[in-house]
């Protein structure tokens, strides 16, 4: 019996296969197994695309997500973060003597400075720049602090954390030395 | 002998006067800021960590920042700037170097608000480029600051934008810088 062998094969795929089977025994007999075969094969490609249909929504809906959440994902956590430390002397000197070994250590990295203020202002959107103490004349690890700190003075020495941006040089011919920066910086404890 | 010596000396004097009437400005914490709008989104990003020197007596002007420094409101912004666009870790800074060409219409001495037009050379994403734009310089009580607003094509610095977030950056960005100076 190949027709029976063949519905045999599908049994427990799914309660509607079941009730189709029965139908076409009970009240399709004269059809062909051909005939019947083609009645199945139509319905199983009917349940196969609502599968694919679902799938596809499924995919599409996560990707959403996803992209949303990329998206929206926040800016790296500073305050909370661990830090390398090193002081403000070092870091500079580190910086303008070893450039290399100074970016692959500290650049785009959060890093906690300790040194002396040795200048005090605000930026155009009125943060709080605190400039630490370098060996060099003129020169300074440059802050610009997410939170500002009410009551630092000139002479106080600090121990703030930032993400290091780098050395931007200044003009030797104009006699300007450049700053090591540190940009979003908080207080570190 | 007694001429050379006066040379010399008016020489000597020539050279101490430049110096004492070299005046250089200065500031470290210049402020940059850049707007890219479209139908689909406006990005404005942020930079106030710029070097920039003035020097009132040739018209010598600069500017130099660090792309890293640039702050989006979000933090894939951010990451999409430094890695795509600017590739920052290959080409860390951007820099003007340029002249003012009408100096003498500015009275560094007198307060108020004067036009001024710059020429220079642009350097962004590893590609310098002339450019010429024009500004303000702003005296009040012997301060001076500057700001200046003009737009700059990202394929003139060959930045590159995935067709795919092409509708979402513009392809004309327009820069603002503002500079307080203090003096050297």
């Amino acid at each position: 019996m190949p027709a029976n062998n063949l519905f045999d094969e599908q049994e427990g795929i799914h309660d509607d296969l079941q009730v189709i089977h029965t139908c076409i025994i009970v009240k399709w007999q004269p059809f062909s197994v051909k005939k019947r075969y083609t009645f199945l094969e139509t319905t199983m490609k009917r349940e196969l695309k609502k599968n694919i249909l679902f799938i596809f929504i499924a995919i599409v809906l996560f990707a959403c997500i996803g992209g949303y959440l990329v998206w929206n994902r926040p800016h790296q956590d500073v305050k909370g973060a661990n830090a390398i430390e090193t002081t403000s002397i070092d870091l500079y000197k580190i910086f303008t003597s070893e450039p290399l070994v100074a970016k692959s250590k500290y650049l785009n990295t959060i890093t906690a400075v300790s040194g002396e203020i040795i200048g005090i202002s605000l930026n155009q959107k009125n943060q709080q720049i605190l400039l630490l103490k370098t060996q060099t004349s003129g020169a300074s690890v440059n802050c610009t602090m997410e939170e500002n700190i009410d009551n630092a003075r000139a002479g106080d020495t600090i121990a703030l954390k930032g993400i290091c941006i780098g050395y931007i040089e200044g003009d030797s011919e104009m006699g300007l030395p450049g700053d090591v920066y540190l940009i979003r910086c908080y207080r570190s404890i | 002998m007694i001429i050379k010596k006066i040379i010399f000396l008016l020489t000597l004097l020539c050279a101490v006067n430049t110096h004492a009437t070299s005046q250089v400005y200065f500031t470290k914490n210049g402020n940059a800021s850049f707007f890219s709008k479209t139908m689909l989104q406006d990005i404005k990003a942020d930079n106030n960590q710029m070097i920039s020197v003035l020097n009132i007596q040739t018209g010598e002007v600069q500017f130099s920042l660090l792309n890293n420094a640039f702050h989006f409101p979000k933090a894939k912004m951010e990451e999409d700037f430094n890695e795509n666009y600017i590739e920052s870790a290959k080409y860390p800074r951007s820099t003007f170097k340029g002249n003012i060409t009408n100096l003498s219409e500015i009275n560094f001495a007198k307060d108020g608000a004067y036009p001024v037009k710059v020429k220079g050379d642009m350097m962004i994403h590893g590609v310098e480029k002339r450019i010429a734009t024009a500004g303000t310089i702003t005296i009040t009580n012997g301060n001076i600051s500057a700001a200046s607003s003009f737009n700059i094509l990202v394929k003139d610095y060959k930045i590159n934008i995935p067709t795919i977030v092409d509708n979402k950056v513009a392809e004309n960005i327009k820069i603002d810088i503002t500079c307080n100076y203090q003096k050297k």
